[in-house]
């Protein structure tokens, strides 16, 4: 029996071999295939669990910074001192949604990451980890003026550089605050997830950026493009001179189409863009062709993503040409910037600051510069152009068009600012059914060499609205405001 | 060589397994054995000392990783740990002193094993759950209690070849206890859970001893007439059937009652605890065939009959697509061990939590995580040391009921173990059998340490009687031969 008794030893300890040699696959093979597993959560509470650099406004507003929670399941919380203010660029570090906004593109800066050896002392210190800190190009002032001037309607407001692309303001309503959805507690994210993507009365959800990821009808400031197509592709059209009207018959059809407010107007462009004269431009629109304005349009970025350093900015969009061969009438829309053209915010100002610059459309960008936590600068946004829509004395012509909207008595952003901001603007009006406009107006200022380019969008505003009686007040605050803080 | 305390232990082995070459019944070579002297062994002392020794060896590395899991845990020396460090030690200290005085020869190297088994195991409870680390303390107090108890009470293993059917009844009583209503418990599917005032526990734990003494106390009387032929059937001879009647009653009793409680574990345990103790009494392979058969049988009935254990099966082959499910707890198992790697997270580093159940079911993950391959490496070792030791116990034991009782404990034990460690690594499906000593759960840590008293009383007598004068006298022959020969 003692015989059996050692090969039944035997036979367990052949048994805890192969035990010892699944170990070694287990632990030493797969080991790192396991650690790194997508649904191996200490992945995630690693990430989660190391401190997260900063992210702050152009004048050093912290605006993202992760704290020690020592309470917490994980090592750091991260926390947006300015709440719902930044959260359309900043973004928010979800546990379960992940992230967005400058959180999800600078993410590679962001995170702990090993610092490369540069002295003598880093070559000796085991943890050389370091984060980095994004400085954005926004103001807080700025971008707390404009969440003023809103005053809680739905609308944004995007202030840029023309000639850098900078963005230095970019504010939309409705907003969301962050911080919930950076909570290690998940209900409390979840619930705040879906408070966030429910539409509020107008139909946009609190996650909705409407200065980038929302298009509207942009109405009469799409005259910039519709004009500068006329300088740009067909410059006898400039010197034609249109009739008077306070309506005309759309051609294929037995529509019509009026003024606002059924003005009478009329003569050549430069004439026809201080009133924003509809029947003059549907005209030129129809005298240009759909190709030309479509070409013009496709210039200037529609239909395309405009390439901001944030995920997820929407393409504004301009109807294809063939989509006007059997339908003129809709041409005469789209010259007015009505029909089937949507813009985003960001697009309009896109639009006046290449207008404002010369011609040259530079990359909206939000990053100003990234410094590691030692101070030095690891990297500075490098301006870079991204179109060149017009040449350099179309935007002269449009933007000397632009000024006289202001200074031209019968201008629609006449008196709208003080004279001595020397600014140019488009009014828009956007008829959106029957009972509602979007009401737009872009601006850049100072008109002789312009610093700042600022475009306010507010939709569905009561009928008798327009740009001016709406975005007016909003758009001199913010143009005096930006012009005095460059 | 032999010497020091070895010198019995392994000499004593190497004699009958030597004679066994011829086989004579073990019956007579006990006979000729005289009964244990009252006195203890002349090594008696030197095995005590070296028990000793290891003890404060385990004490020792069981205080380290306790400081090391505060330290890693929340960066400062445990508060608690005089009293700690004065609890442990005390606790070896009283089952020392209770080996010194009850069973002064048993083997030196149990003790300390199971003492390093469950220091660390209460280490990584205290680590992830307080309030369960201090029940686990009170039920390490009444392990050793139990442990005391059982060596007080077994002064002869023949005591317990003696109350063969009393044992048997017991057994098959605890077995069924879950399924007396009010006093049953259903907990993740399995009913096997007593509920008796505040304290809840597996009886089946204390039920799977009292089985195997019964079994090695049958087989070891019945073995001859299990291991001839006596029935001529046509020109084959065939086992008598009278024989097998009660022993296939007591094990489809067992089957029965355990596939009714949905305790896949233990009903394997058992079985292959009752093959093996077959064949080591009766030197049968048909047994271990028949056994396979059964087994195949068994799962195959068992993976229709049982979605749990199907549901098992399945998970085993394949975990992947069930991740989020069924594969949940193993899958994150398999994680927490890959995240350990080779040297671990540290005590107190990692996140052994993420795994369900982590403390009874998943605690060998947890050190895969935390200790990494060299810890899990060091359990697998412990437990080889302890069946190792066990099996060596079963060939020095005097009598063919005490080698069949040790041999069996063994078995339970190691398997028990190696079931549970194999089915976190994905070796065999998931059983829900506890880690011995290790995992949380009162019910399975007194009943090993019955367990290992048991294994003790029987290694005392198997060097006690080896180590009279009459048996040095003996084995002098065969200790030349060994010396002769070429090892």
């Amino acid at each position: 029996m003692d015989r059996r008794i050692r090969w039944l030893g035997v036979v367990l300890l052949l048994c805890f071999v192969v035990l010892f040699v699944q170990l070694n696959n287990i632990q030493i093979l797969k080991a790192s295939s396991y650690a790194n597993a997508p649904g191996n959560p200490r992945v995630v509470y690693e990430r989660y669990s190391q401190p997260r650099g900063v992210i702050e406004s152009s004048d050093g507003q912290i605006l993202a910074e992760s704290v020690p929670s020592p309470h917490g399941i994980y090592r750091y919380q991260r926390v947006y001192p300015t709440g719902s203010l930044f959260s359309q660029v900043v973004g928010y570090l979800s546990y379960i949604y992940g992230a967005s906004g400058v959180e999800a593109s600078y993410n590679r800066y962001l995170v702990a990451h090993t610092r490369p050896v540069r002295t003598i002392s880093d070559l000796l210190l085991s943890n050389r980890t370091e984060t980095d800190t994004v400085t954005l190009t926004l103001s807080t002032r700025l971008q707390t003026l404009a969440q003023k001037e809103l005053a809680g309607r739905v609308g944004s407001v995007v202030v840029i550089d023309p000639a850098t692309g900078a963005i230095r303001a970019m504010y939309s309503n409705p907003s969301f605050d962050p911080n919930p959805l950076a909570s290690q507690d998940t209900n409390t994210e979840r619930l705040a997830w879906l408070a966030d993507n429910t539409p509020d009365s107008e139909g946009v959800p609190p996650l909705l950026a409407l200065a980038y990821q929302r298009s509207f009808p942009p109405g009469s400031t799409f005259k910039m493009v519709t004009s500068s197509a006329v300088y740009q592709r067909d410059p006898s059209l400039a010197d034609k001179s249109y009739p008077v009207y306070t309506q005309i018959p759309l051609p294929d059809t037995n529509l019509t189409l009026h003024n606002y407010a059924y003005e009478a107007c009329g003569g050549d462009i430069a004439q026809l863009l201080p009133p924003s004269c509809d029947t003059g431009f549907a005209l030129i629109g129809l005298d240009l062709g759909a190709s030309r304005l479509a070409a013009q349009a496709r210039a200037f970025g529609f239909d395309q993503v405009p390439p901001l350093d944030i995920p997820g900015a929407a393409a504004s969009t301009f109807p294809p040409v063939s989509s006007f061969a059997q339908n003129l009438p809709f041409l005469a829309y789209s010259a007015i910037g009505q029909g089937d053209v949507s813009a985003t915010a960001l697009q309009m100002a896109l639009v006046a600051s290449a207008i404002a610059n010369g011609g040259l459309m530079m990359k909206p960008h939000v990053m100003k510069e990234i410094r590691s936590s030692q101070g030095s600068l690891v990297k500075t946004y490098q301006p870079t152009p991204w179109l060149k829509p017009i040449s350099a004395s179309t935007a002269a012509s449009v933007a000397k068009l632009m000024r006289t909207v202001v200074t031209h008595p019968n201008g629609t952003a006449y008196g709208l600012f003080p004279a001595s901001l020397d600014a140019a603007a488009k009014t828009g009006t956007a008829q959106t059914g029957t009972h509602h406009t979007d009401d737009w107006l872009a601006a850049f200022a100072p008109y002789t060499s312009p610093k700042v380019v600022v475009v306010v969008v507010v939709p569905d505003q009561s009928p008798n609205a327009t740009g001016n009686s709406v975005a007016g007040p909003i758009i001199s605050t913010m143009l005096q405001a930006a012009v005095e803080g460059s | 060589m032999c010497q020091g305390y070895r010198h019995g232990d392994r000499c004593a082995a190497q004699a009958p397994v030597e004679s066994l070459a011829v086989e004579p019944p073990l019956a007579q070579v006990a006979k000729a054995v005289p009964s244990p002297s009252a006195q203890p062994s002349p090594l008696a002392r030197h095995r005590r000392r070296t028990e000793l020794g290891l003890l404060v060896l385990s004490s020792l590395l069981v205080a380290a990783a306790y400081i090391l899991a505060s330290v890693g845990k929340s960066s400062r020396i445990p508060t608690n740990l005089v009293p700690f460090l004065c609890i442990v030690i005390g606790l070896g200290l009283v089952v020392h002193l209770a080996n010194r005085l009850l069973a002064p020869d048993s083997h030196p190297v149990l003790l300390p094993v199971v003492a390093l088994l469950n220091g660390l195991g209460y280490v990584m409870i205290a680590r992830l759950d307080p309030h369960e680390a201090r029940l686990q303390a009170g039920w390490t107090a009444v392990g050793a209690i139990a442990y005391v108890v059982t060596l007080l009470l077994v002064r002869r293993s023949r005591d317990l070849d003696r109350y063969r059917y009393l044992l048997l009844l017991g057994g098959i009583g605890l077995l069924m206890l879950p399924m007396v209503p009010h006093v049953g418990e259903d907990i993740n599917g399995a009913r096997l859970w007593i509920h008796v005032g505040p304290i809840t526990g597996q009886p089946v734990e204390l039920a799977k001893l009292a089985l195997c003494i019964f079994f090695a106390s049958y087989f070891a009387e019945k073995r001859e007439m299990l291991s001839m032929a006596t029935v001529r059937i046509g020109n084959r001879l065939f086992l008598q059937p009278r024989a097998l009647g009660p022993l296939f009653l007591v094990w489809g009793l067992t089957m029965l009652v355990l596939a009714a409680e949905h305790d896949v574990g233990f009903a394997l345990l058992i079985f292959v605890l009752f093959i093996s103790l077959l064949w080591l009494s009766t030197g049968r392979i048909a047994w271990i065939l028949i056994g396979l058969g059964l087994f195949a049988l068994g799962t195959f009935v068992g993976s229709h009959l049982f979605s749990q254990v199907n549901e098992r099966i399945t998970i085993w082959l394949d975990p992947w697509p069930y991740v989020n499910n069924a594969s949940y707890q193993l899958v994150q198992g398999l994680y927490a061990m890959g995240t350990g790697g080779l040297i671990g997270t540290g005590l107190g580093l990692g996140h052994p939590s993420f795994v369900p159940a982590v403390t009874t079911d998943f605690i060998f993950a947890a050190f895969g995580e935390e200790m990494g391959l060299l810890g899990t490496t060091i359990i697998v070792a412990a437990f080889l040391l302890l069946v190792g030791t066990g099996f060596r116990i079963a060939q020095t034991a005097r009598s063919d009921f005490a080698k069949l009782a040790a041999a069996g404990l063994t078995v339970v034990l190691g398997l028990q173990a190696l079931f549970i460690m194999a089915g976190i690594v994905r070796l065999l499906p998931l059983t829900g059998l506890t880690l011995p000593f290790m995992a949380y759960g009162g019910s399975s840590l007194v009943a090993n340490y019955i367990l290992v008293a048991i294994l003790a009383r029987i290694s005392d007598e198997g060097a006690r009687s080896a180590t009279t004068p009459e048996a040095m006298a003996r084995q002098i022959p065969a200790m030349a031969s060994g010396q002769a020969g070429p090892g």
